[in-house]
């Protein structure tokens, strides 16, 4: 609508004129007796259920909460909205329904609040679905295994720590090591290739203006059409923050059942588990270890558990999750880390010293794992990337050596020097996810030994001309090869041509 | 240190009581002399509100209507027999309020229940939940 | 010698009468003569025999070395010859090689100059495109604020117009109604 037209606004007031009610029912009612720090306590509805949704009928509307402590006496229930219009005394009514969100192909592109209200000025969000907030994983007989790779386009991760699609794959390190970025790269790259996976991305308790920074970027990159963005503000209740993955979740599952690829990134779950803590205290619930309440595993668990690949007979679609956990001075052993690492499928782990090194992503090749591995990684990088791990772990256990220079025998000189180039290769700038033509391309020309007589600090150069290079040359090879499949013969000898031309240029 | 007793518990206690046919005045002073010992007595409306659905379960009702205009005996008479019907009880005695700000209609509160059908709510409600912004 | 003494001797009486005349014309000593001769030829035999051969053989040694010489020479100066070529060789194909890393070079920076182009065009189609839908939500924004506001001021009114109008007896028949219509 880009004019104000009067005649459909006075139609719409007709309509809300006319649908208002002019008979009321006998409802079961309540009444607030008091109301603080986002938690208002009830008298009445005694038939009110666990988690369901309650109206307060204050003097600005409806303001809606969801009862989380039944206890005899008095319902405890967590507020939605702002407390300050809710005030004791006023009336409570049984909404009639447990917690859901507008779910659906029109949230695609849009920024959402957890109950599915827009944040991004558009129009309300409008769908043909509701989608239960809380909600059962697939069942056993459900699921199929993981078989189809979901390329993040870092060549660190999908080549040695392949993530597939319906994995949970924990990114995991200290505060400003590159988390987000991780999983911004893969949903670019997941528009880039056409993949049709669509994101959904939680941001729990994250600036706003991060928020609003990561939007203008994926509206940049050509992203924001197949992404749902689904935001709080540390300024938001704590209720918002402990349904916002819930909420997500709930909009990434429709694609899920309905045979389509969507991929979760909660940003992330330490924020989460500290507002669940938050609640839990305010409703007065025992608090355990590190203060949080008994259940902050089972808060994870049942959340990362609807991440799936369906069978066939169900559609075969899948729900990835990269849910991000922020760990206080490299202690992966902490509570909630401990928690959350026991859940996923496998972690990738940054840390802070190979970050201030230069080597960004800063993933530890030793920590880092993914345990479903080989059967979900493409075979054109699978064929590649056998060396490169053994490689670097053997370059990583010569380390200490390297101080000695010239006073090592040959083996080990090369295995440092091409440990260093491994290393180097590695390396990539924020907002480049690569396809897989050039992964295998790259990976291929230093683990087999093309780019041995290049300085080390040359390697980026010398991988950019290659690159550039044989794409001009042998584009339909290089099409072949972004299929997936085992590279031939020839397209080997072609990478070995190319990048020893290009090697030329840069020799030590 | 006891467990303090939930209000639950007092009034079903007291209501039992009550639907017995026990002298009134007898539970009712102890019922006050517990509240003053525990220091509960600033949860005496609520406990009363629990007796009346107590009482309400056991078929004895007691309820208000408000109004902004004075209610004649037959609209009394009419709203005591909807009461009645609609929760099932034998007794049903309604107090009478009148509230100006009502504007039209009737407002019936019963333990556990309401109905309002005031113009104000009505109004309310059109301002409210019709909110696009 | 004395051999030799003796042989002129007899050589001497023998031949003496018959050449007499000649050789004494002549002033020369036949006898002697043939002594010479004898000793010369055996001189001849002994060079002929130990010092010619020596000689011989140090003159073609020396021959020998100074063709040999030659030759060397000659070869030096065709492998310096050779390697030149070789060098001017290499010097062409590293121009060569050098040439299509420079043209690769070029290549490069003139995709990334049109990518970088290619980027601020849609970037700036974006600028315009964004600018279209912020005003299109604003007046979005700006029609839903008039909805909420007209239905403030619709209560205000019916509030105020039913206040006055509605008496006792209508509101009892609405209550009648209301009571019959509830659930």
């Amino acid at each position: 609508m880009s004019e104000l037209s009067i005649s459909e606004l006075s139609k719409e007031l007709r309509g809300a004129i006319e649908s208002l009610e002019t008979k009321g029912n006998l409802d079961e009612v309540g009444i607030v007796l008091r109301v603080g720090d986002g938690v208002a306590w009830i008298h009445g509805l005694r038939s009110a259920g666990y988690s369901e949704v309650i109206e307060i009928e204050t003097e600005d509307g409806i303001t809606e909460a969801f009862a989380l402590n039944l206890l005899e006496d008095e319902i405890g229930a967590v507020l939605l909205g702002e407390d300050s219009t809710v005030k004791a005394g006023q009336t409570v009514r049984l909404k009639g329904s447990v917690l859901s969100v507008p779910v659906g192909p029109e949230l695609l592109g849009r920024v959402v609040n957890p109950l599915g209200q827009p944040l991004d000025g558009g129009p309300a969000i409008k769908t043909k679905q509701q989608g239960l907030v809380e909600r059962n994983a697939p069942g056993v007989m459900d699921r199929k295994s993981v078989h189809e790779p979901l390329m993040t386009g870092i060549v660190a991760i999908d080549a040695m720590f392949p993530i597939g699609r319906g994995q949970r794959e924990l990114i995991i390190g200290d505060r400003q090591t590159g988390k987000t970025a991780i999983a911004i790269d893969t949903m670019i790259n997941q528009a880039k290739q056409d993949t049709g996976v669509i994101n959904v991305y939680v941001a729990i308790g994250q600036k706003s203006s991060k928020v609003a920074r990561l939007v203008e970027r994926l509206k940049q990159e050509g992203v924001m059409e197949q992404t749902i963005i689904v935001a709080t503000s540390p300024s938001d209740p704590a209720s918002l923050l402990y349904l916002a993955p819930y909420a997500a979740t709930a909009m990434g599952e429709y694609f899920r059942d309905n045979s389509k690829h969507a991929l979760m990134i909660y940003d992330d779950l330490t924020k989460h588990a500290v507002a669940y803590r938050q609640m839990s205290l305010l409703l007065r619930r025992p608090p355990g270890r590190e203060a949080y309440p008994g259940d902050v595993f089972y808060l994870h668990s049942r959340l990362l558990e609807r991440s799936a690949k369906l069978s066939d007979a169900l559609g075969a679609g899948s729900l990835t999750a990269l849910p991000i956990i922020e760990t206080q001075a490299g202690d992966i052993s902490a509570y909630i880390p401990t928690n959350v690492i026991s859940i996923t499928d496998g972690q990738i782990f940054l840390e802070t010293d190979l970050f201030y090194q230069g080597i960004r992503p800063a993933i530890s090749a030793g920590l880092s794992v993914s345990r479903v591995g080989g059967a979900a990684q493409t075979g054109a990088v699978k064929s590649v990337s056998s060396h490169l791990k053994l490689g670097l772990s053997q370059f990583r256990e010569l380390a200490s050596f390297t101080q000695f220079g010239s006073d090592l025998d040959d083996a080990t000189k090369k295995q440092i020097e091409r440990g260093q180039r491994l290393t180097e290769l590695l390396k990539q700038h924020q907002y480049q996810p690569m396809a897989i033509w050039q992964q295998v391309v790259s990976i291929a020309s230093v683990t087999n030994g093309y780019f041995d007589g290049v300085a080390v600090a040359k390697i980026k150069d010398a991988q950019s001309a290659t690159l550039s290079k044989i794409w001009k040359d042998h584009k339909k090879d290089m099409e072949t090869l972004e299929t997936g499949a085992k590279p031939t013969e020839e397209i080997l000898k072609t990478i070995e041509t190319v990048a020893k031309a290009a090697a030329k240029g840069f020799e030590a | 240190m006891a467990r303090k007793l939930s209000r639950r518990a007092l009034a079903l206690h007291v209501a039992t009581h009550l639907v017995d046919g026990k002298p009134q005045k007898k539970i009712a002073q102890q019922l006050a002399a517990y509240l003053i010992w525990t220091r509960r007595t600033k949860e005496l409306s609520l406990i009363v509100r629990d007796i009346q659905f107590y009482l309400a379960e056991h078929g004895h009702i007691a309820g208000t209507v408000s109004s902004a205009h004075e209610l004649s005996a037959a609209t009394l008479k009419e709203i005591a027999a909807f009461a009645k019907a609609k929760t099932g009880a034998k007794y049903v005695s309604l107090d009478t309020a009148i509230d100006e700000s009502l504007i039209g209609g009737i407002k019936l509160e019963v333990p556990g229940y309401e109905l309002d059908s005031t113009i104000a709510r009505q109004l309310t409600t059109l301002k409210t939940r019709y909110k696009k912004a | 010698m004395n051999f030799l003494t003796t042989l002129a001797n007899a050589g001497e009486a023998t031949a003496e009468p018959a050449q007499e005349g000649i050789f004494s014309a002549l002033g020369i000593d036949l006898q002697l003569l043939i002594v010479q001769i004898v000793a010369f030829l055996i001189l001849v035999w002994l060079l002929g025999k130990f010092v010619y051969p020596l000689l011989m053989k140090s003159v073609d040694e020396r021959q020998k070395n100074i063709e040999e010489a030659a030759k060397a020479a000659k070869q030096a100066q065709e492998s310096a010859a050779e390697s030149e070529a070789e060098t001017a060789e290499l010097l062409a194909t590293a121009r060569k090689e050098a040439a299509e890393i420079v043209a690769t070079a070029k290549t490069e920076a003139a995709d990334i100059a049109s990518a970088s182009e290619e980027k601020a065009r849609t970037s700036a189609e974006k600028i315009v495109a964004d600018a279209h839908a912020q005003v299109a939500k604003d007046i979005e924004k700006a029609r839903r604020e008039l909805h909420d506001e007209t239905l403030e001021l619709i209560a205000l009114a019916t509030e105020k117009i039913v206040r006055k109008k509605l008496d006792k007896k209508a509101d009892e028949a609405l209550i009648v109604e209301a009571l019959k219509e509830a659930k």
